[in-house]
């Protein structure tokens, strides 16, 4: 088991590799390095405590208890190592010179066109404590859609060279899915693969979706497509399956500080922000099932990588703190060495401590090429009860409209069918509540006249929510360099670290996309026979956050917490920061790992293909530290020859 | 532990014909001590009281909003709304000058454990979402058709003086009164701030 | 209950023929079974947001036991028997005589959680090691005894006849990991002497302790984290502190103290029966509620008497009704006793776990009409998405 000590405990320490972050990728690298003999020390800047029944425990009463229940409604606020928080941004009505349409506080500096509006979570685990668990694969042409579509860039390396990191990654994070499906939609291309386990069971609005199988829907943009639910591969306790690994199948991997605990979904219907039996994989079970070779120090702020001499990194310098949320106390400064340093914080977070140290930017791209999934969401009211907010966030999509011609023309989207009724599109079900009571009084702050009770409200109720029906689509962000995270010296937290500044918007490849699945989604309501209330337009004249025109019609865009492309990766310094091993091009020992190395995302949520790029560097790392000794053992050998007399 | 106390009993009696929920459902949330504490602080002792009493003269028969004073009226549905979410709503802006002009108006969340017991989730037959799992694979199975306002009026043992005749004919009206939320517009926005959904689109509501 | 005190009544004896063995075995899936109700009313009559940590302790006794019962059905089934559960004299009327035990052992009832309760489970857990060996033919003193006796009358019979000629059961009857989850260790398929000796071992050790040690053995079986053994677990509540590693059977908890609530519990009159509250049916509820909550303990036992009888993947139904139970035992235990003088002492109602043959007729019609409707395949993975949700609080 990982060896936890205190920040101040691990000062001047000396290990053969220091993670910032303890999150997926960082999680996974100390793993991995730790069986193959090396010490990690695992520096997380949050709050540690949900390894512990208890703390855990905490972090789901701290979700039941939230008004709005985001993907940071399971954590406190910390001011030492404050996170982004989609709470933070508010719309603005349009005054006409220029202020963009909204307004940002918390941690982002935003000066963009339009708000960035994904969020992370620094604490214990990263991201990985409050993301869904979708983990599709992409796909051999996300890879190189410069070359085939003209747009974005170009990895170094295609998904063929993925495949068996991809297959590492299914098993380290507890993957089940249906192999025959993905293996259709060509992005499985080993025969004898099959996931560790079977098939997260679909939910019954799957089943509703399934009816209009073989509807040929068209997009905006011309593209037309014949529809097919697809099953989600999903990191969530499944039935194993007896056929995986040469038959010698697979052991669920069940909760971390309860034995016993949440080794199949027992359907909370709340991954996102926490599943209350961790039948959700988190990196906690990465960091459980390490060896003591890993020690890890929450509540140490990385500030700064330490530069050696020539081109070397030395270390990192980190700030502690004590307490917790907005009581933290900042401590003191501490250092440590280690022969390798790997970055492992989210994108933002990487690019922010590259930029302030001042390394790995000769190509001036640390910071640029910002990403994200905007997400479009549709809903309607189904023509019978669907059983909404049952089981996992979502089970199946349409991928249609993921691959191949119409690319070109528009970024590709994911139609994910959402099994959470109308949640995340107007805050339902309470909002159902406060609506159909009439609470809340109306524009001229009187009380309404008009609303239901007793039996009326319960029936109407019932009725309603129950036939709730919400698609959220994915569009394809390519890398753009205009969308970027810079640091400046006024603007600091409270620790005295740069806050990211973000300038971001949506460019117009983007928007044809997030119109084209707009457009898709009234075919699909249409054909399913559901009354269409999507709604884009301003409230009262206020755009709603996200908002944007395409061709006089109202869009909006959200978040989906797949920020990526911060430290782009490529062949050529001049133009990347890392390379396909997200080795810094210029520190033969900082690694820079995680979703910021993605020169591009396509339509597949992240992680899995971030986990894979994570175990592929741990390969590299591995042979370089032990060139790093045999150097070593060779210079000790020529000392000792000459100091013989 | 004391018996459950009388004027906990009484709230809960009273809050049937509201809910529309039986007393056996509201005491099976264990929350009725909470509610009425909550709403004794939100409105002030007295002012409770002196709503409870006014509720009590339409004991045992359905309650409509034209029933109540405005004031009455969105403490009822605020009531209404902590039952079946929890949380406490913001409120219509005079009725909380007229109540608590000195407190903030914002909706919060009575405790981890009043969201756990919200009703909402039972009237279409789920559960509170992040607690209650019903087991693997639940989610597949075809859901329940909600039961009739007729069967919810007689499981409440409610007179229904305006109730007779054919249920169809009732739920359509109800469901023509009936606003469905909106847009969120922002993350921060409390579900019971959440504007109504406005004229749609597109005709043909498939019901 | 009736071939455990028929074996009870006999009294301490090794099994001789495979018939024998196959008595004492469905004996212990009855013995097994009656710790649940036990075991739930204690745990869901505590206050949500009191006691998790003893919560969670029971829960986690309560889920081996559940793991325990089907690796007894496993064995039953292994050696060519077939386990009956669906039966009104499956199960026993509380409160019961523990049998397999000592008889100086006070009655079982159902009780809130309460010390009352705790010393309650502490006598069914007690080890055998706090016992001295009894000789043949006196009474029994504990259930590790029983299990003691299973396996060496298990060992005597696959000696004498081969364990070909004892192991004769089907391999598809098998309860297998990837029916059984949620979780308390793994189920496994039970084929031959020693996946037979692993289950038993899995049996005494979660409950007893591993040789006279305080923790069980799920390291050395499962490669999970050890745990008390169940009657420590329950001492950590009783004495509100954790054992240490170096604590010996015989010595008090000496680790982190634990927060324990008695006050934070609803208190029922434990012995309360459906037709009790069928008295005061016009005027409460309760009387319909606590016959449902029988109604879908029926279910359950239907349910598994398919799983355990030859369609394992039945499982997959079993622990939605179980999760079906713990709501609508919460409900009652939040609800006045319907009889005003004992509402008036601050009773609560509560789930009285009994069974009749209406019911169980009526839920064995409708589990098979769920099976049917779901066509569940014991090759394929569970897919429940044939089923239609008919009763308020099914599946959800």
């Amino acid at each position: 088991m990982t060896v936890e000590r205190t920040g101040e405990q691990v000062h001047q320490g000396r290990y053969d590799a220091v993670i910032v972050g303890a999150g997926w990728s960082g999680s996974l690298l100390a793993k991995n390095l730790s069986e193959r003999g090396w010490t990690v020390l695992l520096l997380e800047a949050g709050e540690g405590g949900t390894q512990t029944w208890d703390g855990y425990l905490e972090s789901v009463a701290t979700f039941r208890s939230a008004v709005a229940k985001v993907p940071n409604s399971a954590y406190h606020r910390n001011v030492l190592a404050p996170s982004p928080d989609v709470l933070d941004l508010s719309p603005r009505p349009s005054t006409g010179n220029g202020t963009p349409p909204y307004t940002a506080h918390g941690y982002f500096v935003q000066n963009g066109a339009h708000p960035y509006r994904t969020d992370y979570v620094r604490a214990l685990g990263g991201a990985g404590m409050h993301w869904l668990g979708a983990v599709p694969r992409m796909h051999p042409e996300d890879f190189a859609t410069k070359t085939r579509f003209g747009y974005g860039r170009d990895w170094p390396i295609t998904a063929a060279d993925l495949q068996p990191f991809y297959a590492a990654a299914e098993r380290e994070l507890g993957v089940a899915g249906n192999t025959k499906e993905q293996r259709e939609l060509g992005v499985i291309t080993d025969h004898d693969y099959v996931y560790p386990m079977h098939e997260v069971p679909t939910s019954h609005i799957d089943e509703h979706c399934r009816k209009i199988d073989g509807a040929t829907i068209t997009d905006g943009m011309g593209v037309e497509r014949e529809l097919r639910v697809t099953g989600l591969p999903q990191a969530r306790n499944s039935t194993p399956n007896p056929g995986y690994d040469s038959k010698k199948g697979y052991r669920p991997k069940g909760a971390v500080g309860l034995p016993n605990y949440g080794e199949r979904c027992v359907g909370n219907a709340s991954c996102v922000p926490i599943c209350p039996v961790q039948a959700k994989s988190s990196p906690l079970r990465l960091q459980h099932a390490s060896n003591d070779k890993v020690t890890l120090a929450t509540r140490s702020v990385v500030t700064r990588v330490l530069s050696a001499r020539g081109k070397r990194v030395d270390g990192v310098e980190y700030r502690t703190y004590t307490g917790s949320g907005t009581k933290a106390k900042a401590g003191a400064h501490h250092r440590v060495k280690a022969d390798i340093v790997i970055l492992a914080g989210h994108a933002i977070e990487n690019a922010r401590l590259l930029l302030h140290s001042g390394l790995a930017n000769s190509s001036t791209q640390v910071g640029k090429n910002l990403m994200d999934h905007p997400t479009t969401l549709a809903w309607a009211l189904a023509d019978s009860q669907v059983g909404p907010y049952r089981g996992p966030g979502h089970t199946s999509g349409w991928e249609e409209f993921r691959f191949g011609k119409g690319r070109e023309k528009r970024s590709p989207f994911r139609i994910e069918i959402s099994n959470w009724g109308w949640s995340w599109s107007t805050g339902a079900p309470m909002s159902n509540v406060a609506q159909a009571l009439g609470v809340g009084g109306g524009k001229n702050g009187r009380v309404k006249d008009e609303g239901l009770f007793g039996p009326e409200l319960r029936w109407a109720l019932g009725d309603t929510i129950g036939r709730q029906l919400q698609l959220q689509i994915a569009v394809e962000q390519p890398a753009d360099p205009r969308n970027r995270v810079t640091i400046a010296p006024d603007r600091t937290d409270a620790m005295g670290n740069p806050r990211p500044i973000i300038t971001y918007d949506l460019h117009d490849h983007v928007r044809k996309g997030v119109y084209a699945a707009y457009i898709a989604s009234k075919g699909i309501f249409k054909e399913l026979g559901a009354k269409e209330m999507t709604d884009h337009r301003p409230v009262d004249g206020v755009p709603p956050l996200g908002h944007f025109l395409y061709d006089g019609t109202d869009l909006t865009y959200q978040g989906a917490g797949h920020g990526a492309g911060t430290h782009i990766m490529g062949e050529r310094p001049e133009d990347s920061v890392v390379d396909s091993y997200q080795k810094t091009h210029d520190h033969p020992n900082l690694y820079a790992v995680g979703c910021g190395s993605m020169p591009s995302i396509g339509t597949s949520n992240p992680t899995l293909t971030m986990a894979a790029l994570a175990l592929r560097s741990a390969e590299r790392i591995h042979q370089d530290l032990l060139a790093l000794r045999r150097k070593a053992t060779v210079g000790a050998g020529l000392k000792a020859a000459k100091e013989k007399p | 532990m004391a018996s459950i106390p009388a004027d906990v009993q009484k709230f809960i009696e009273q809050c049937v014909a509201l809910t529309g929920f039986c007393e056996f459902d509201l005491h099976a949330t264990g929350m009725g001590q909470t509610y009425l504490e909550t709403a004794r602080d939100q409105v002030g002792s007295a002012r409770f009281e002196e709503f409870l009493k006014t509720l009590a003269q339409r004991e045992g028969t359905l309650v409509k909003p034209k029933d109540l004073d405005s004031t009455d009226r969105e403490i009822a549905r605020a009531v209404v709304y902590l039952w079946y979410t929890g949380a406490w709503p913001r409120l219509a802006e005079t009725a909380h000058t007229e109540l608590r002009p000195n407190e903030t108006n914002t909706e919060f969340v009575v405790s981890a454990g009043s969201y756990v017991e919200g009703l909402v989730w039972h009237t279409f037959n789920g559960h509170p979402v992040g607690a209650r799992p019903p087991g693997f694979g639940t989610w597949s199975v075809r859901p329940a058709e909600p039961p009739s306002i007729c069967q919810i009026t007689k499981e409440c043992g409610l007179s229904q003086k305006h109730e007779e005749g054919h249920s169809d004919g009732v739920e359509a009206a109800v469901l023509a009164r009936l606003r469905h939320p909106g847009p969120l517009t922002a993350r921060h926005v409390p579900p019971s701030v959440v504007p109504a959904a406005r004229a749609p689109r597109q005709e043909g509501d498939p019901r | 209950m009736i071939t455990a005190f028929d074996l009870d009544e006999y009294g301490f004896a090794v099994p001789k023929t495979i018939e024998e063995l196959r008595k004492y075995l469905q004996a212990a899936i009855e013995v097994e079974h009656l710790t649940i109700p036990v075991y739930m009313t204690g745990m869901y009559t505590i206050h949500p947001g009191t006691n998790s940590e003893a919560y969670y302790v029971i829960r986690s006794v309560l889920l081996e036991e559940m793991l325990h019962m089907t690796l007894a059905a496993n064995l039953l089934n292994a050696v060519g028997g077939t386990p009956r559960v669906a039966h009104p004299e499956f199960i026993g009327e509380y409160p019961v005589r523990l049998p397999m035990s000592s008889q100086d052992l006070p009655e079982i009832g159902l009780r809130h959680f309460s010390p009352e309760a705790l010393r309650t489970f502490l006598a069914i857990e007690e080890p055998r090691s706090f016992h001295s060996e009894a000789p043949m033919g006196s009474g029994w003193t504990s259930i590790g005894q029983f299990y003691g006796a299973i396996a060496q009358g298990l060992f005597g019979l696959v000696e004498r006849h081969g364990e070909t000629h004892v192991f004769t059961g089907d391999e598809s009857r098998q309860v297998g990991p990837e029916h059984f989850y949620n979780s308390g260790g793994e189920a496994f398929k039970i084929t031959d002497w020693e996946t037979a000796l692993k289950a038993i071992e899995v049996i005494s050790e979660q409950g007893e302790g591993a040789l006279d040690s305080i923790w069980d053995s799920d390291d050395v079986f499962f490669g999970q984290e050890s745990q008390p053994a169940h009657y420590f677990r329950f001492n950590e509540i009783m004495m509100g502190h954790r054992y240490t590693l170096a604590d010996r059977p015989t010595d008090p908890p000496s680790g982190p103290s634990m927060a324990v609530d008695w006050k934070g519990a609803y208190p029922i009159k434990g012995d309360s029966k459906v037709a009790d509250y069928e008295r005061y049916k016009d005027k409460s509820a309760v009387y319909d509620k606590a016959v449902e909550f029988n109604q879908t303990y029926a279910l359950l036992l239907c349910a598994l008497q398919k799983a355990l009888d030859g369609e394992p993947s039945t499982m997959g139904l079993a622990v939605p009704f179980m999760l079906e139970m713990r709501d609508r035992a919460e409900q009652l235990y939040r609800n006045p006793h319907p009889d005003p003088e004992c509402a008036k002492q601050g009773l609560f109602a509560s789930a009285t776990f009994e069974i009749t043959r209406p019911h169980l007729d009526q839920a064995k019609t409708q589990v098979e009409e769920y099976v049917a409707a779901a066509e569940l395949d014991d090759e394929a993975p569970m897919d429940l998405s044939g089923l239609t949700v008919a009763t308020k609080g099914r599946f959800a």
